[in-house]
Parts: structure tokens; C-alpha cells; sequence
């Protein structure tokens, strides 16, 4: 009887142990966190500042209603069914920015269309609920806190008319 | 699943011909190490000499370089371990897990610099051979597999001390790279009281075998669509032509020696019994 109870045991401790296995060098090992719930994750804070100065003055701003949104998105290609990982972001509940995205420890990158174009945020800080990313765009540094959140997303208008 | 049905063949068998000794953990040890990162300090050394006429056409020079790459280590080791001894001889099945991060930075006059970050993530899983050498002491010879994710982590320093990913610097990236090997080794348990036994054991992590050589294998490279294809691996030599044909790249083949100290619980049911007769 005690077997019983063993060997279950062991088989967890095992499958904790091994978990990193899977995927440590995937393009997305990040992706299942992200899209972990309802995939959001609150932007609680914004700053901005110029990466050009040694002592930058910082803006600091709190967004209402921002939050990236991560899902997989399935599509027919070829008469098969794939499942494309996608990121969006969203300021005051109107679609900033729609990509598929890959999702990496040290980097996020919504992908562009074309080779050498995307949007890329440096993660500075990879929290089990709270993230902070770091997006460069020239010299103007923006840096993104993030919480995990229960957001509500949009829905997309509907295009029955019902008559 | 193969370790998985592995380790829980043991335990069952273990179990069922009531071996004289089982053994058992899941500790947490130290472990010094000796890694040979030539071709990783080749790089760093190359990338040093192939900024300094850039600098110097643009009135620039450095004014912080690391020392580079070091060979030495101490890290923790995770360590999984069950087995047996029958008669005067134990086989334990060993799972062994550590991770290693070296940051080197380079800054020049006008405050901007390149950050380097290696980090690897190492699993052994091995098999340890031994006989009961005395009343306290265990020897084994060990062999197995070993594991290891490396990746290269490329930032552009900003004045501000911001570390960058963004894609208008060629060089910045997340660069990967697998390989698997064979590992061997000795060690010796030394089981001072009931139920827990210190083991040191020496380890040889050989990257690659048979047709897995590094002559035949990829590089360290960053697929990632933002990336220029040029600049997809991580160059071995910053002062030759760089390009995804060129063959300049980073191949990780670092053989690693190490010695690791952990705790190791182990139940006698020979003494147990005896006990209870008493």
C-alpha cells in the first residue's frame, strides 16, 4: 500500500524536475506565460526619457486602460489547421499594435512583415505576475511595467445585421 | 518519459527484491569547475580588437573593457538520485542540473558599450557503477549523457545604463545553441550516519560524439525575423567577414570537468531489521 503512495510521489518530484526540459531554447518559452488566463497583463506605468543622457529626466505616466493581450490564433494554411502565437496592445481600449510575436526570456518581438522589421522590447525584469519590458525606438527610451490582470478585451463589432 | 520510466523501474525493482540498500534524494550541492572557453574568449578578444579602429576613426576609445571569459566556477547543482546495493554493489541512476551565467561588459568615451551575457544550462543523467569499498565508504565509476542549453545574450549599453535588444544594432541578439555529449567519472559516498551519506564525485562532460562533432554542427544563432540573415550566428571572429555563409560562428563545445559535494539519504534495511529484532 505504501508503494501506492511512492511511487505517485516520486513521479511528481520527477516531472518537476524535468519540466525545464521542455523548451529552454524555444523561439517562445516565454509565450506560455504571457498567455497564461486571459493572456493580458496590465500596463501600471509608463516612463519615458532620452537613453542619450547619463541623467535623464524621466516622464512618468499611468495609463487607464492599457494592456498587451496574448493568445493563439489559429489559421487554414494550405488546407491545414496551424496555431500562430499573437501578442496585441492596447491603449484605452483601442488596438494599438497586432503581431505574432516571439517570446523569449531576454526579448519580446512582435514581428514585422519583412525581414529586419518588428517591434522589440528588451525584458528587464521577468516576474512570476509582474513583468518590466524596455522598448527603444532611436534614442527615446520607453519602459513598460506590467501586472497580470483579468482585462476585459474589446469585442469586435459584429457584422450580422440580424435582418 | 524514458528518464521517468527509468528512475521509477529502479525504485519498483528496488522495491520488490528488498535490496539491502536504497538510495534516494533530491539536494541541492556545490560544484567547482573547470570549463574550456577558448573559442568564447577567442570572440570576446576579437570583437575588442575589431572595435578599436572604429573607435578610433570616430575619435573614441575605450574606457572600461572586462577581463574576459573565465574558465573557473562555482555553482549549485541540483541533484536527483535512486538506486540500489545488493551484496557489496549499488547502481543509482543520477540526474544532475546546473545553470552558469558570466556578464562581461565593454564601455567606451561616449558612454555608450556592449554587454555580453553567456549563460548555460547543464543536465547530466548518469548512472553511477559502485561497490561497498568498507562499512562507510561507496566507489563508483559514473557515466551518461549530458545535456546543455547555452545561449548568448547581446545588448548595446546606452549612456543612461540601458540595456538594449533593439534591432538597429546588427549585433544584438539572443543567440542558442544545444548540444548533447557523454559524461564520466568516479565518485565515493561516505555514509558518516544512518540514512545520509556526503558524495563527491568528479565528472568529465565530453560535448559530442560519433557524427555530433563540432566540425559537423551549427553554431550559436538568433533566428528572429527582426535580425539582418548576415548577422543570424554569433560571430567566433569579429575581425573576419561576417554572413550567414561565412562559416564564422560560434560553435558551443565547451568540455567541462567538475567535482560536486551533496548529501545523499539512503535507507539500510539490513540494519533497519536488525534493529527491529532487537
Amino acid at each position: 500500500m505504501k508503494r501506492l503512495f511512492v511511487l505517485p510521489f516520486l513521479a511528481l518530484v520527477l516531472s518537476g524536475c524535468f519540466k525545464e526540459f521542455n523548451g529552454i531554447n524555444d523561439e517562445n518559452e516565454l509565450f506560455a506565460k504571457l498567455s497564461r488566463g486571459n493572456g493580458t497583463w496590465e500596463v501600471t506605468k509608463v516612463e519615458k526619457w532620452n537613453a542619450l543622457d547619463a541623467d535623464p529626466v524621466i516622464t512618468t505616466t499611468t495609463p487607464d486602460s492599457s494592456f498587451f493581450y496574448f493568445y493563439l490564433r489559429s489559421k487554414i494554411v494550405f488546407g491545414s489547421v496551424i496555431d500562430l502565437k499573437y501578442g496585441e496592445y492596447y491603449d484605452n481600449n483601442n488596438l494599438i499594435e497586432e503581431a505574432t510575436v516571439s517570446a523569449q526570456k531576454e526579448r519580446i518581438v512582435f514581428e514585422g512583415n519583412t525581414v529586419g522589421s518588428g517591434t522589440v522590447y528588451t525584458v528587464e525584469k521577468n516576474g512570476l505576475t509582474s513583468l518590466i519590458w524596455l522598448h527603444m525606438e532611436s534614442d527615446q527610451a520607453t519602459r513598460y511595467y506590467l501586472e497580470k490582470c483579468n482585462c476585459e478585451i474589446p469585442s469586435n463589432p459584429s457584422n450580422e445585421t440580424g435582418g | 518519459m524514458k528518464t521517468l520510466a527509468t528512475v521509477l523501474f529502479f525504485v519498483v525493482a528496488g522495491h520488490s527484491v528488498l535490496a539491502q540498500n536504497i538510495y534516494g534524494s533530491l539536494t541541492y550541492g556545490a560544484m567547482g569547475y573547470q570549463c574550456d572557453y577558448t573559442d568564447l574568449q577567442t570572440s570576446y578578444s576579437s570583437y575588442l580588437e575589431s572595435m578599436e579602429p572604429v573607435l578610433a576613426n570616430n575619435n573614441l576609445y575605450f574606457t572600461d573593457v572586462d577581463d574576459n571569459f573565465s574558465n573557473l566556477g562555482l555553482t549549485g547543482a541540483l541533484t536527483f538520485q535512486v538506486g540500489m546495493g545488493q551484496n557489496g554493489y549499488s547502481l543509482v541512476f543520477t540526474a544532475m542540473s546546473t545553470k552558469t551565467a558570466q556578464t562581461r561588459d565593454v564601455r567606451w568615451s561616449n558612454g555608450f558599450g556592449r554587454s555580453f551575457v553567456w549563460k548555460e544550462t547543464r543536465r547530466e543523467t548518469l548512472f553511477d557503477f559502485g561497490f561497498y569499498g568498507t562499512k562507510r565508504f561507496d566507489f563508483y565509476g559514473t557515466f551518461g549523457v549530458n545535456w546543455n542549453w547555452t545561449r548568448m545574450v547581446s545588448y548595446y549599453i546606452y549612456p543612461d545604463e540601458s540595456r538594449t535588444l533593439t534591432h538597429e544594432f546588427a549585433n544584438n541578439g539572443v543567440y542558442k545553441h544545444y548540444t548533447v555529449g557523454l559524461s564520466f567519472g568516479a565518485g565515493v559516498r561516505y555514509r558518516f550516519k544512518n540514512f545520509v551519506a556526503l558524495e563527491a564525485r568528479y565528472l568529465f562532460s565530453k560535448i559530442g560524439f560519433g557524427i555530433i562533432n563540432k566540425e559537423e554542427d551549427f553554431g550559436l544563432s538568433d533566428a528572429a525575423i527582426v535580425k539582418h540573415p548576415d548577422y543570424t550566428y554569433f560571430p567566433q571572429d569579429y575581425t573576419e567577414p561576417i554572413s550567414v555563409t561565412s562559416g564564422n560562428e560560434l560553435v558551443p563545445y565547451f568540455n567541462r570537468q567538475s567535482v560536486t559535494l551533496s548529501a545523499i539519504f539512503y535507507i539500510n534495511r539490513d540494519r533497519i531489521s536488525k534493529k527491529r529484532d532487537k
